[in-house]
C-alpha cells in the first residue's frame, strides 16, 4: 500500500489509504479525547468528542471516523476545537452522577480522565441532573444506568466482536438506557465474557464480583496467563494485600494474542482459589480412615512407597513447564496418561504424515488469506480462540471457511463458507478438499464441496484445528488428514489449538498411554479429578493411590495420600501454550507448593529409558473410522463453558451462570416422552432432553455443567472420547 | 574589693530573691499536667476519629481518597458490598506510629467523614494498640461529635 | 389473539416472502402484535424473535423505540393528541388537558374501564386542520374543545 502525507498540528504524519485521522494522529503521538471509538470496535461516532478542524472544511469533524486523504490539514488544538470539546465533555457530564467517591470506575475511568483534561471548568447547567434510576443486575454484570454515557462501546462489542448482541438501547432520547431483554442476562444469552464491562469508559457496566470490594488504583497488577483452558489468555490479576481481587482483560492495551478478550472463565473464575472445597492439608489413610498430617510426614510416606515403584501418573495438562519436567524426573515419563490424551493421537497421526509435531503459532493465521477451521464447539472448550477467529474475519478481512458438524452461533455468521457434514464424513470430505486442491478439474459431485475448494484454490491456506477434533475418536485419523493437506496448500500452516494450557507440554515430555494400558504398581494423579478429566475411566488396582489436589474432589476418599497443592494463580513459570511460550506470574504467597514438594523427592535415573521411538512415516491421508447402524446416534458430550475445569463447581462466580443439564436433539430423533434413556455400551443415563433443529440429524449433544460420577460411570470405557460416540436413546 | 563586699553582703542573692519575691503573688502560668489540662485550641489535630450521622451510622463511604492524601500511609481500608447493596466499610485502618497529624485526610474526604479529634493523650503500653479499627474511629466519633455539640 | 395464533400469523407473514431478510419482517410482525394485543409483552417478543431469528434484545429495542407500540397494556381506542408547533398555536394544549379532564387521567394513562389511553402526541402530518386529536386510525382536524364530549361518545364513553 502506499502512503501518503498528512499535516496534523503541523507535523507531517505518515498515512495508509483506509486509515482515520484518529488512528495517524495515535500512531504519530497526538492525543485526541474519545469516549465511543475504541480500538477493537467499529468507529460510530457518536459521543462527537474527537472533533478536529479540517482545513477547508466548513464545520468541525469527528476524527474517529473522519478518513485519511493526501495534503488533509488537520488541526487538533484550537481554540475553536478545545471550546466544541468542552462544550461536549460539559453536555455529557451534565447527566451524569457525580459517585466518583464510591464508583468502582473512579481512577481508570476514562469520562474522569478526559474530563479533567479537556472538559469545562464549570458546568453552566442549573436544571437538576436526569435521574433514570435503573440498575440491572445480572448475576455477574451489573448495570448502573445513571452511569451511563451512551457510547454504545458495549452494544458494539457484545453485537459486532462478540456476535451475541444481548444488550441494547431500550426507549430513546432523553430517556434511553442500556439493558439485556426484559433485563435478564441469563435469558438474553449472555456468554458473561465480561468484555463490555471492559470497554465501558465510565462505571455504567460493572463487574459484580468487584464491586465496592476495592478501588482500582490501589491494586498490585500482575499479568500472567489464564490457564484455565489451551486459549493461553494474558490476563491482568489485580490483587491487594496478597489477595486477589479481580481479573481483567484491558482489551485494546493487553498485548498478549488474545488482545485482551476474556471469557467467564478467565474474568471470573479466579476466586477458586477462595473456594472453601480448598484442601488445608496433607492427609494419609490409616486404618482406613484418612488423617491430617503435616508435610514433612506425608513427603516421608511418600517417599518410601514410591522408592524402585512403577507408577501409574494421571496428569492434568495445565501444570507448568516447570512442574511438569519436575514430575518426569520424579515419576518417569513412561507410564503416563494425562487428560490431553486425545491432543497427543491428534499430534501422532500429524507427525506420521509430517515427520514433526511442531504445529504453528496461532498468529500465523494473521498472514493467511484463508482460515479453514476444523472442530465443533470452539467457543465452547477455547471461547477466546473462537473470539479471535471471528475478530480475523471482521477486523483483518480473512475468510473463514468451516468443516465441522454443528452450526455455531460465533463463527457461521461470519463464516466465508461451511461444510457441515455428518461427523461419520468428516474424514471423507476432507478427501475431497484434497483432491480437488491437487486437481483443479476435480469434481466430487457435491455443489457446496466443490464452492469450498474453489474459494480455497490459489489462496495462502492456514488451518485451525479445534475443539471436538480431539475427543473423537478419529483424531489421529483427522490429525493425518489434515497434515496432509496442508502440504498440498499455499501456505499450510495447522493450528493445533490444544485442549486444556499445556497439553503442548505434556504431549511432548510423555509417552501418554491410554489409562488401561498403565501397569505400574502406584497411582499418583497429578492436580487431576478423574469425573472431570478422565471421565468414564476407573483408577487401575495399585498398593497405594497419591493425589495432588487443590481441592477435596470426589477422589479424595479413595486416596491413600492426599498432597494440597496450589491453583495457577499461585503459580510462577511457564506454558507452552498456542501462541509460543506464555508466562504466568503470581504475587500471592501459597502455602503448599508441588515444585517444591517434587524436589525434595529422589529423582529417578531415567538414563535406562528409551528414547521416543521413530514413528513410521505414512504418506497417505487418514481413513474413516466411525460408523454409525441405524437407530444409533452419535453423541457429544460437552461440558459447558462454565464446566470445563470445573470451574463452576469450585469457583462460585462462575456457578451463579452455570448452564443446566440438558440433551439436545434433532426434533426428527427425538421421542415423544418428556425424558430418555440414554444407552452407551453398558452406560446408562436418564435425562430429560429439549429439542434443537440445529442439531444435524443423527447426532446428539450432552451438555454438562461439569462431569459429575453418573455421566463419567455413563462413558465407562470411552475415555478420551467425549465426541462421536455411538448411542441409542430409548423412551423412559 | 568591691567583689568582696558584693559577696558578703549577698547582693546576688537578694537580687535572684527579689524577683521570687515579686513573681510570687502573681498568677501562675505552667500547669500541673497530669492533674491540671490546658484544653487545645479550636483548631487543633489530635487523633482521628469517624463521624457519624445522626442515626448513628459511619459517613465513610470507602473512597480511599483520605489514604491516598496521607503522605505516611497511615490510613488503610477494607470494603465489600452491603446486603442492601450499598458499599459498606468493613475495616479502616489508622496506624497512629506512623501519622504525623498533618490534616490532609480531613482535607481530602468529600464526604466529611473522617475528622480529627482534640485528643493528644493515647499512649499505649503495646503498638498494636496504636492501630485505631473501625470500631475505635467510631467510638472516638460518638466522643467528637459531643465535643463538637459542647464547643457550639 | 393467543400466542399461538400470533406464532400462525407470523409464519404466514415469513411464507409471503416480500422481503429477501427475515429481519425485515421484524416492524409487520410488531404491527400485527400492536393492532392484536392490548400489550406488546415480552412473550410476543419471544414470539417475533424464535420465528424471525432476531436477538430478542433487538425485538424490544425496536418495540420500545417507536411511539406508536405500547409496550405497556394500553386502553382499547388510543387517543392521540397533537402538542407540536401548529396545533399547539392553536390550542392544542387546551384540547390535551380538556380531554384528560373529562376521563379523568394524565397524558400516558388509561382509563380504570380500559376504554381510552390519552397520548400527548408529536406531529402526525395533520397541521392544514390543526388541532388535530387521533382515536386510533379515524383523524379529527380543527378539534374544538366543545366537540370533545361528542367525539367520545362515538367510542363508548358513558359521561
Amino acid at each position: 500500500m502506499e502512503s501518503f502525507k498528512v499535516v496534523i498540528d503541523g507535523k507531517e504524519c505518515e498515512a495508509y489509504p483506509g486509515e482515520t485521522v484518529l488512528e495517524v494522529a495515535e500512531r504519530n503521538g497526538i492525543t485526541i479525547p474519545v469516549f465511543c471509538y475504541h480500538r477493537e470496535l467499529r468507529p460510530e461516532g457518536a459521543c462527537r468528542v474527537c472533533l478536529v478542524e479540517v482545513e477547508g472544511a466548513p464545520r468541525l469533524v469527528t476524527a474517529c471516523t473522519l478518513k485519511a486523504m493526501p495534503d488533509m490539514v488537520v488541526k487538533t488544538n484550537t481554540e475553536r476545537v478545545r471550546r466544541a470539546r468542552a462544550g461536549v465533555i460539559e453536555l455529557i457530564l451534565n447527566n451524569h452522577t457525580l459517585e466518583c467517591p464510591i464508583c468502582d470506575k473512579s481512577g481508570e475511568c476514562e469520562l474522569q480522565m478526559t474530563g479533567f483534561r479537556h472538559g469545562p471548568k464549570k458546568s453552566r447547567y442549573k436544571e437538576p441532573r436526569r435521574e433514570k434510576d435503573i440498575v440491572i443486575q445480572g448475576p455477574l454484570i451489573e448495570i448502573d444506568n445513571d452511569r451511563c454515557i451512551l457510547c454504545r462501546r458495549c452494544i458494539r462489542m457484545c453485537g459486532e466482536n462478540m456476535g451475541n448482541r444481548v444488550l441494547g438501547i431500550l426507549n430513546r432520547g432523553y430517556r434511553a438506557y442500556i439493558s439485556p431483554f426484559n433485563g435478564d442476562f441469563m435469558e438474553s444469552g449472555c456468554e458473561h465474557c465480561g468484555s463490555c464491562v471492559d470497554v465501558c469508559p465510565v462505571g455504567s457496566l460493572l463487574d459484580r464480583a468487584f464491586k465496592y470490594k476495592d478501588r482500582p488504583w490501589r491494586m498490585d497488577k500482575t499479568w500472567t496467563t489464564c490457564l484455565f483452558c489451551g486459549s493461553g489468555c494474558k490476563v491482568e490479576i489485580d490483587s491487594y494485600h496478597g489477595k486477589v481481587k479481580r481479573a481483567v482483560g484491558r482489551i485494546g492495551i493487553n498485548d498478549g494474542h488474545n488482545r485482551g478478550y476474556l471469557c467467564v472463565r478467565g474474568k471470573w473464575g479466579w476466586d477458586v482459589i477462595y473456594s472453601d472445597k480448598r484442601l488445608k492439608e496433607p492427609l494419609l489413610r490409616v486404618d482406613g480412615e484418612l488423617r491430617r498430617i503435616l508435610l514433612e510426614e506425608a513427603l516421608k510416606v511418600l517417599k518410601e512407597k514410591i522408592e524402585g515403584r512403577k507408577i501409574n501418573l494421571f496428569l492434568e495438562s495445565s501444570l507448568t513447564n516447570e512442574e511438569l519436567e519436575k514430575i518426569a524426573a520424579v515419576f518417569g515419563t513412561e507410564n503416563a496418561t494425562s487428560d490431553s490424551l486425545g491432543f497427543y493421537n491428534f499430534l501422532k497421526g500429524f507427525e506420521k504424515v509430517k515427520g514433526t509435531r511442531e504445529t504453528d503459532k496461532f498468529s500465523s493465521i494473521y498472514d493467511a488469506d484463508a482460515v479453514v477451521v476444523i472442530g465443533d464447539f470452539i467457543e465452547e472448550i477455547n471461547p477466546v480462540v473462537s473470539m479471535l477467529l471471528r475478530l480475523a474475519v471482521l477486523q483483518k478481512g480473512k475468510r473463514l471457511l468451516r468443516v465441522g458438524v454443528f452450526p455455531s452461533k460465533k463463527l457461521d455468521s461470519v463464516a466465508f463458507s461451511k461444510l457441515l457434514v455428518d461427523q461419520t464424513e468428516i474424514i471423507d470430505t476432507l478427501k475431497h478438499v484434497i483432491l480437488g486442491m491437487i486437481d483443479t478439474s476435480y469434481s466430487s459431485g457435491n455443489r457446496k464441496i466443490d464452492t469450498f475448494i474453489k474459494s480455497l484454490r490459489g489462496k495462502k491456506v492456514s488451518f485451525v484445528v479445534a475443539g471436538t477434533v480431539f475427543f473423537s475418536p478419529e483424531a489421529e485419523e483427522i490429525g493425518k488428514t489434515v497434515a496432509y493437506l496442508s502440504d498440498r496448500v499455499v501456505g499450510g500452516k495447522v493450528v493445533a489449538v490444544p485442549p486444556k494450557a499445556n497439553s503442548l507440554k505434556v504431549v511432548n515430555l510423555f509417552r501418554l498411554k491410554h489409562p488401561e494400558e498403565l501397569d505400574g504398581d502406584v497411582n499418583v494423579v497429578v492436580n487431576g479429578e478423574l469425573e472431570r478429566d478422565f471421565p468414564g475411566v476407573e483408577l487401575p488396582k495399585a498398593e497405594f493411590t497419591v493425589l495432588f489436589t487443590p481441592f477435596y474432589t470426589p477422589d479424595v476418599s479413595g486416596a491413600d495420600l492426599v498432597i494440597p497443592v496450589e491453583v495457577w494463580l499461585e503459580k510462577n513459570g511457564t506454558v507452552d501454550g498456542v501462541d509460543g511460550k506464555l508466562e504466568v506470574k503470581t504475587v500471592l504467597e501459597k502455602e503448599f507448593s508441588l515444585l517444591e514438594v517434587l524436589s525434595q523427592l529422589p529423582v529417578r535415573n531415567t538414563g535406562a529409558e528409551s528414547k521416543e521411538a521413530e514413528v513410521e512415516r505414512v504418506n497417505e491421508p487418514g481413513q474413516r473410522l466411525l460408523e454409525r447402524e441405524k437407530g444409533e446416534l452419535l453423541l457429544t458430550v460437552l461440558s459447558n463453558r462454565t464446566g470445563w475445569n470445573s470451574v463452576s463447581y469450585y469457583s462460585k462466580n462462575v456457578a451463579g451462570v452455570a448452564g443446566e443439564r440438558v440433551l439436545l436433539l434433532n426434533p426428527e430423533d427425538a421421542p415423544d416422552s418428556e425424558m430418555v434413556k440414554l444407552k452407551v455400551g453398558n452406560g446408562e443415563l436418564l435425562i430429560s432432553f429439549r429439542k434443537d433443529s440445529s442439531i444435524p440429524k443423527g447426532h446428539a449433544v450432552l451438555r454438562v455443567e461439569r462431569f459429575t460420577r453418573d455421566v463419567s460411570e455413563f462413558l465407562r470405557g470411552q475415555f478420551p472420547n467425549l465426541s462421536g460416540i455411538r448411542c441409542q436413546i430409548a423412551e423412559a | 574589693m568591691m567583689s568582696v563586699i558584693k559577696k558578703v553582703a549577698l547582693v546576688d542573692l537578694l537580687k535572684g530573691m527579689s524577683i521570687t519575691l515579686k513573681t510570687m503573688f502573681k498568677p501562675t502560668v505552667t500547669v500541673h499536667y497530669p492533674f491540671e489540662k490546658v484544653p487545645p485550641r479550636k483548631r487543633f489535630r489530635g487523633i482521628h476519629a469517624l463521624k457519624l450521622n445522626p442515626d448513628g451510622s459511619y459517613r465513610c463511604e470507602a473512597c480511599y481518597l483520605c489514604a491516598e492524601m496521607c503522605p505516611s500511609n497511615v490510613i488503610d481500608m477494607e470494603m465489600t458490598e452491603g446486603k442492601d447493596g450499598k458499599k459498606e466499610l468493613v475495616d479502616f485502618t489508622v496506624d497512629l506510629t506512623r501519622c504525623l497529624f498533618c490534616g490532609l485526610c480531613v482535607e481530602a474526604c468529600p464526604r466529611d467523614a473522617i475528622v480529627m479529634t482534640d485528643i493528644y493523650e493515647f499512649s499505649q503500653y503495646t503498638v498494636d494498640k496504636l492501630i485505631l479499627h473501625k470500631k475505635d474511629l467510631m467510638e472516638l466519633g460518638r466522643y467528637y461529635q459531643e465535643w463538637e455539640r459542647k464547643r457550639r | 389473539m393467543t400466542l399461538t395464533e400470533f406464532r400462525e400469523e407470523v409464519r404466514k407473514l415469513k411464507e409471503s416472502n416480500k422481503y429477501p431478510e427475515l429481519k425485515s419482517y421484524l416492524l409487520p410482525a410488531l404491527w400485527m402484535a400492536e393492532k392484536n394485543f392490548p400489550a406488546i409483552t415480552h412473550d410476543v417478543m419471544r414470539v417475533v424473535s424464535e420465528e424471525l431469528s432476531v436477538p430478542l434484545v433487538e425485538v424490544e429495542e425496536v418495540a420500545r423505540f417507536y411511539a406508536m407500540f405500547h409496550t405497556e397494556k394500553k386502553g382499547k381506542f388510543v387517543i392521540r393528541v397533537c402538542t407540536n408547533l401548529s396545533c399547539m398555536l392553536r390550542g392544542g394544549e387546551e384540547v390535551l388537558s380538556e380531554l384528560c379532564r373529562l376521563l379523568n387521567v394524565k397524558p400516558g394513562e388509561t382509563t380504570p374501564d380500559g376504554l381510552f389511553t390519552v397520548e400527548e402526541y408529536e406531529c402526525m402530518g395533520l397541521c392544514d386542520g390543526a388541532p388535530a386529536v387521533t382515536v386510533n386510525e379515524d383523524r379529527y382536524t380543527n378539534v374544538r374543545l366543545e366537540e370533545l364530549p361528542e367525539i367520545l361518545r362515538k367510542y363508548g364513553w358513558k359521561g
